[in-house]
């Protein structure tokens, strides 16, 4: 789809090329993205953190602006994710069955007030992650360095020995046990680097040292922040940032149908921003009425993905036979409508585990049915297991915002076909999360949700939610699938250092875990985002499902 | 509020003051009229429907290629008289008729309970006197400084899901609503503990029960049904609002708070999605407000009225 | 010295209400099954991390504890954590909002500015124009203006603030394209834009509350013109507009003074809806996102100042109410 209107794209700005005789005359609507500019992006949160060891973003946004880390992601449309080096001059190189990960910092790194970065300021950041005062940030490493979070910061004097730094260039990471996907681990927030000895102050992330092509010129909570260009950051060495435009503007504290309606108008300087959040399905419906704003909505190829899950230890649920009746009875085709309006924008019919865009995802169908479901054949399982009536008295949890009630509806309309009655339990998010991911036990057959990796490993969609550790205490193994056979493999698969073979791996366990049945997967949710008419170079890769800040430019 | 005291109303003549009332103006019979056919609506929701032949059903074939409703008006036609909802298809009319009957309960309900927990704390304030007095006096100003909202977000993910919320809503409406009602009629029981005929009955020796009954409560009626018809629209207002924020009754229950909360996004591009909703609910407000109003005029003919 | 045992009690009977919606508050989000040391917690969340966030944030000691260690904050200061990366939150400390690195009192103080400004502007206008009206009214009973205003008064008061909200924008803003579509330009800023982006909120505000006083005034005044004083002021020959505004106007103003101190405070403090619409980051917003995200120390911070708005202007009621009124002259 995407590959599709990539072309046409292409081909239109050919023929429009070729029509107009010369090359890049600046017309009113024309010109082509070049260095320079004021870049606007509206936000409708009212504040962003800037502090690295407190940040969850991803290394295509925000943070990627100012903060460097030991790896990044190498993200365009049409291709899967790769990891490539940022600071580092490789992707890390293991050792010791995966359990040791080496990396070295490339020549001449500097902040943006000149110093150097050294190896030793990449463990600060790191060690300063583990204090309470600025923990709440992506935490993937905390257990690997320090198992049982034992070490709690470097605020009162001790060193995370599990870090070390022969010299001012090479960092060596002990890790407690083989874990293949370290290097993407690395390309989190809290591998930025922190000068060492300093951030002890709260608010850090009011002023944080930059390491990346711009730097925090000023910011104002619930209202508006700058970038300007970091002096010291070179584009040379640093390939997967463009850094085009000379300033970056944030607006804080937007509405988002306000947000929609700027950018539909596409008036002044709203021509030169971007609205950072999802257009909602009602600004969806509303852009398609607009031909000029259909044209600026840029839409994922893939996303989230978006599932049923069965609680795989709770009355008759326990049946696989029945759980599998479910992945016929469901109508994916009304979830999609229900979702976005129409299957395009809300993004295809899901049959895997592992969401398109990782590597060695392989895509099969084990349960063939039309997108709208295969009621008789839902219906014929439940008779063979027994339930010749349906089944009846089912809870289904899910979050009281965001659509979510009005998908569930559409599953439960989809569901009374094959006879399977259920009720809904709309719950605000934080009830959401101690009922169904705190509790061992839960008191719901059925949750609506979804799932997006922060990393683009196989790992990070199949360990959190199917791993026996992950059943309550705030994991969201909802399904509560517990198969000592596949937690050995997920473990087995985590140490894999081989990206190849590792792949394989996981391929084998979603096709494993999903002959079980524990949860019937929907879609992969596709995001859209809207921008202004003067914004170039919005694109949007495989993974994840939002747009590369690091491409953006503006037309001149 | 004045401390006049109000010409003692012989408590026969109430309903037929009432009645007159309901009947004196046009406007006022069209919107008692009104008020009615709402309140049929709401309790005969699933007869309509059935009416109509549609049910709360999601049919996403009544839909076009980007989610809005298929053909004019939001859908209207001979099947869907009010047309449907964008995204999911279900019959508009039916979410509407349905949410009448959780605006009705609850703003019904609430004022009941506020209604009847203010006139017995109130009275008694303002009989018995003393550190009673005080007391509700106090709790009065407490509760009239507590964002209700609050109250409301936590209880909804306090008690357990399978709690009906309709009552959670009228509980805390109720609960909160109280103040209203007893200042005004303790105010009124104040002026009326001395006079003359309640000093009477008490050297005859009826006791506070018996004082209330007999003596103080015929005489608050007029004052407790004026307060009490124009508690109704406020409380429906309230129930909206709170549903309107996401935390009154819970999907799928329909309610025209939630509904009008997500039919403002769609306002551009669906208009009838919230004008229906949002028509009925001003509708049932300013009927409510003005028969409220004529009965106040009739019971207390001092306010000098509208035209 | 009457006035001033007066004024003593009526403070120290603010502050006991003050402390009561603190206790009951903190009472009832203590009770809430959600975490809020979750949001602080991190991704993945491991039982330790969680235990860690509780302790840091001070929510591992029961909650009696908790209440008098936030007591303890207001008057003296509080410190969270230990060592170089504690956080010193000075006194008055009505606590920390971690999530956002600042203290719930500043965090506050900076919305103050947005909700004071709706609000107080709103409400100038709505008194003017409510009893403004409603005297007129009164004054041309039975007229053509007299019908016209009461029937807009019916359906301002019927109206719920969000839908008119919701309509003022879409015809001013987006439609007409007189009045910008959002967002808050502070006084010292520019004074001009300040009230130019406040008006379209001020005007729909106003036509809401206005119809209530508009309803009110007119029938206290006709209550009031037909008392004899009034009558005897007139017998005296003074003009009509000495008796109104002299004589009749004094009595009329009581009730509307009483409701208006409680309207104004429900809107200083509950100003959500409006702020939603009009997309304003004032303290209504700041309860909203609060809420989202569990954020405690802001949503006990927004209750108390709430309850404090209300319970003052309560008392200023009670103070104009005196002054106009001898009879009312509370003891």
């Amino acid at each position: 789809m995407k590959q599709l209107r990539f072309a046409a794209g292409v081909l239109a700005a050919v023929t429009l090329l070729t029509a107009c005789g010369a090359n890049d005359t600046p017309a009113a609507q024309g010109g082509t993205v070049k260095p320079g500019g004021n870049l606007v992006l509206l936000n409708d949160a009212p504040s962003i953190t800037w502090d690295p060891a407190k940040s969850s973003n991803l290394v295509v946004t925000t943070l990627g602006l100012i903060h460097r880390r030991l790896t990044s992601w190498d993200v365009a449309p049409g291709k899967d994710t790769t990891i490539v080096p940022d600071l580092a001059t490789d992707t890390g190189r293991p050792s010791d069955g995966g359990k040791t990960w080496t990396f070295t910092l490339k020549d001449g790194l500097k902040y943006a007030d000149g110093t150097p970065i050294k190896s030793e300021d990449v463990k600060w950041g790191l060690e300063r992650s583990f204090a309470p005062a600025f923990s709440g940030g992506l935490a993937y490493h905390k257990d690997l360095l320090s198992p049982g979070l034992a070490y709690k910061g470097p605020f009162e004097g001790k060193e995370l020995d599990s870090i070390q730094t022969p010299d001012a260039k090479t960092i060596v990471f002990h890790l407690a046990r083989p874990y293949g996907d370290f290097n993407w681990v690395a390309s989190t927030p809290a591998f930025s680097p922190v000068p060492k000895g300093k951030g002890a102050e709260a608010n850090y992330g009011d002023h944080p040292v930059a390491s990346g092509p711009y730097q925090l010129a000023s910011y104002e909570r619930g209202k508006s922040a700058k970038l300007t260009r970091n002096p010291n950051w070179s584009r040379d060495e640093d390939k997967t940032r463009l850094a085009n435009p000379d300033t970056i503007e944030f607006q804080l504290g937007q509405d988002t149908s306000v947000i929609s309606k700027r950018l539909v108008d596409d008036t002044g300087t709203d021509r030169n921003a971007f609205g950072m959040s999802f257009a909602s399905p009602a600004q969806l419906a509303q852009i398609q009425g607009s031909a000029s704003a259909k044209s600026r909505l840029v839409t994922s190829e893939s996303g989230a993905l978006a599932y049923l899950s069965l609680n795989t230890q709770r009355g008759n649920l326990v049946n696989p036979k029945v759980r599998q009746a479910f992945q016929y009875a469901v109508d994916k085709a009304a979830y999609q409508v229900a979702s976005a309006g129409s299957a395009q924008l809300a993004g295809d019919v899901a049959t895997t585990l592992i969401t398109p865009g990782l590597q060695g995802r392989e895509q099969y169908d084990l349960y063939p049915a039309p997108p709208s479901g295969d009621v008789a054949k839902a219906k014929q399982l439940l008779a063979e297991a027994g339930f010749p009536n349906g089944l009846d008295g089912l809870v289904l949890a899910t979050r009281n915002e965001n659509g979510y009630p009005e998908k569930a509806a559409a599953i439960q309309a989809s569901l009374a076909r094959a006879g399977i009655k259920i009720t809904i339990k709309p719950l605000d998010e934080d009830t959401y999360t101690s009922e169904v991911d705190t509790k061992g036990l839960s008191d719901y057959d059925l949750t609506l949700t979804s799932w997006q990796p922060d990393i683009p490993s196989a790992n990070a969609n199949i360990q959190p939610l199917f791993q026996s550790t992950e059943i309550g205490n705030g994991g969201v193994n909802e399904s509560r699938y517990n198969n000592p056979e596949v937690d050995k493999l997920i473990t087995e698969a985590q140490a894999t250092v081989d990206p190849a073979e590792a792949g394989k791996k996981w391929a084998a366990l979603d096709k494993k875990i999903l002959a079980d049945s524990p949860v019937v997967p929907l879609i992969y949710t596709r995001n859209s985002f809207l921008h202004g008419s003067q914004v170039g170079g919005v694109e949007i890769g495989r993974f994840p499902a939002y747009v590369d800040y690091r491409k953006f430019g503006i037309i001149q | 509020m004045s401390a006049s005291a109000l010409p003692p109303l012989a408590a026969r003549s109430l309903p037929a003051a009432v009645w007159r009332a309901v009947r004196s103006g046009r406007w006022t019979s069209v919107c008692a009229v009104l008020i009615v056919v709402i309140v049929l609506l709401a309790a005969g929701a699933d007869l309509w429907v059935l009416a109509e032949g549609q049910s709360l059903v999601p049919d996403i074939a009544t839909l076009g290629p980007t989610g809005l409703p298929a053909g004019t008006l939001g859908g209207v036609s001979g099947a869907h008289w009010f047309g449907v909802e964008p995204l999911t298809g279900v019959d508009l009319f039916a979410l509407v008729a349905h949410g009448a009957r959780t605006s009705l309960l609850v703003g019904l309900g609430a004022t009941v309970l506020g209604t009847a927990l203010g006139v017995v704390i109130g009275v008694s304030a303002g009989y018995l006197g003393g550190w009673w007095d005080r007391l509700v006096t106090w709790t009065a100003d407490v509760i009239l400084g507590f964002p209700y909202l609050i109250f409301m977000i936590a209880l909804g993910a306090v008690l357990p899901v399978d709690f009906p919320r309709q009552i959670t809503l009228i509980v805390v409406l109720g609960l909160f609503g109280w103040p209203r009602v007893a200042r005004i009629v303790r105010a009124q029981a104040l002026t009326l503990a001395k006079r003359d005929f309640v000093a009477a009955a008490k050297v005859v020796g009826g006791g506070p029960w018996h004082v209330f009954t007999k003596e103080l409560l015929p005489n608050l009626w007029a004052p407790i049904i004026v307060v009490a018809s124009l508690s109704i629209p406020s409380m429906i207002g309230s129930e909206a609002a709170l549903s309107f924020l996401n935390v009154g009754v819970l999907p799928p229950t329909p309610s025209w708070g939630r509904t009008i909360s997500t039919a403002i996004e769609f306002f551009e591009t669906d208009p009838m999605y919230l004008v229906f909703p949002g028509l009925l609910l001003f509708l049932i407000t300013l009927a409510f407000n003005v028969v409220g109003d004529a009965i106040r005029d009739a019971l207390d003919p001092r306010s000098g009225g509208t035209a | 010295m009457r006035t001033a045992r007066f004024v003593a009690t009526r403070f120290a009977g603010m502050l006991l209400v003050l402390l009561v919606v603190a206790f009951v508050t903190f009472v009832v989000f203590y009770v809430l099954p959600a975490d809020p040391a979750r949001m602080a917690c991190g991704r993945p969340c491991t039982p330790e991390g969680l235990q860690l966030a509780r302790e840091f944030m001070g929510y591992n000691a029961p909650w009696y504890q908790q209440f008098f260690e936030f007591l303890g904050g207001i008057l003296g200061g509080r410190t969270f954590g230990t060592g170089a990366a504690a956080i010193h939150c000075a006194a008055p400390c009505f606590g920390y909002d971690f999530q956002n690195n600042v203290d719930v009192l500043s965090e506050i103080g900076g919305r103050i500015e947005v909700s004071f400004s709706v609000a107080l502007g709103a409400a100038a206008i709505w008194i003017v124009l409510g009893v403004g009206l409603g005297v007129l009214s009164a004054l041309r009973r039975g007229t053509a203006v007299d019908r016209i205003t009461m029937a807009a008064a019916m359906a301002g008061v019927s109206m719920p603030a969000y839908l008119a909200g919701m309509i003022g924008i879409t015809i001013f803003a987006f439609a007409l394209d007189v009045v910008p579509k959002s967002g808050y330009v502070p006084l010292t800023e520019n004074p001009v834009q300040w009230a130019w982006h406040l008006v379209l909120p001020w005007f729909v505000l106003a036509f809401l509350h206005a119809a209530i006083y508009a309803r009110l005034t007119r029938g206290q005044m006709l209550e009031t013109l037909g008392e004899d004083y009034i009558r005897t002021a007139r017998a005296k020959g003074l003009t009509e507009r000495k008796v109104v505004g002299r004589h009749a106007l004094r009595n009329v103003l009581l009730p509307v003074v009483t409701v208006f101190g409680v309207d104004l405070g429900g809107l200083l403090a509950g100003t959500v809806i409006t702020e939603r619409i009009f997309g304003m980051a004032g303290v209504g917003r700041l309860l909203v996102d609060a809420i989202a995200s569990l954020n405690l120390p802001v949503l006990l911070g927004v209750t108390l100042f709430s309850a404090l708005l209300i319970t003052v202007l309560n008392f200023l009621v009670d103070l104009c109410y005196g002054a106009l009124d001898p009879r009312a002259r509370l003891v």
